[in-house]
């Protein structure tokens, strides 16, 4: 169950109240609404990652086409402390837990199941990445299988999940 | 409403969101809001906000759920038009 998400918070959001409030009604049902420690610009944008890094991994996991359906993936719980929370979400009955790393300028949310995240906002971050894996100049640093992204570690193909936003890209594996 | 200005008001939405605005160029029923328009999926909701106010009219979740193409957005508004 690998899936990631990466957003950067910036001043996307638009309109008044009345319409940001509608907008967190299209994420979030009442249930939910109700456990989130704010209702900010701040917290739909962690939220979102949350759900997002979900569905990835729930469509790697079940193969389902591409949807825009966020209250499908409900948050029973979360623990938020400072800079990090752990959210457990429920899609159709299977549960997976979500880490959120939180900063100042972005959220990164991955699946627990994920134990190595890189991320390293430069232009030559995949050439870093090659090198710190080393991984030979020859080699592309993964590869697509069925639409689906792989790394290769110590000559063994593991999934990995890429999310990006412009430039900068984040990896799970 | 004709098809022609549907699609033309949506065109109009997701320019706000589109960073290459020459993909707006060749747009047609398969065009996929994400994988070739490249919108940060973070802002398909506002997409959805905006076909609201602009048509009028409220997007129900299951339809949200299909609205990441221009043909499909485009039927679910009309269909929401002529309700």
């Amino acid at each position: 169950m690998i899936g990631n998400d990466l957003v950067f918070f910036d001043t996307y959001h638009h309109g008044d109240a009345s319409r940001f409030k509608r907008k967190f009604r299209k994420i979030c049902s009442e249930e939910e609404l109700i456990i989130l420690p704010e209702k900010d610009e701040r917290t739909y944008d962690i939220v979102w990652s949350i759900k997002e890094a979900c569905y990835k991994a729930f469509q790697r996991e079940f193969n389902f086409s591409m949807k825009l359906n966020p209250l499908q993936f409900e948050i029973l719980s979360i623990e938020p402390s400072l800079g990090f929370w752990e959210t457990l979400v429920n899609w159709k009955g299977s549960e997976v837990k979500i880490f959120s790393l939180i900063k100042n300028e972005f959220v990164y949310s991955f699946t627990s199941h994920s134990t190595h995240h890189y991320f390293n906002f430069s232009v030559s971050m995949p050439k870093q990445l090659k090198s710190k894996l080393k991984i030979s100049k020859s080699i592309p640093l993964y590869t697509k299988m069925n639409n689906l992204p792989y790394i290769l570690i110590s000559d063994q193909l593991e999934p990995l999940s890429i999310t990006h936003e412009n430039a900068k890209i984040a990896f799970a594996w | 409403m004709k098809n022609s200005e549907l699609e033309k008001h949506l065109s109009e939405i997701l320019e706000a969101y589109v960073s290459d605005k020459k993909k707006l160029n060749g747009l047609n029923e398969e065009t996929n809001f994400i994988t070739d328009l490249e919108i940060n999926s973070a802002h398909l909701v506002d997409v959805i906000l905006d076909v609201e106010d602009k048509f009028n009219i409220c997007i129900e979740n299951e339809e949200m759920e299909q609205m990441i193409n221009v043909g499909k957005s485009l039927e679910i508004i009309q269909a929401k038009l002529n309700d």
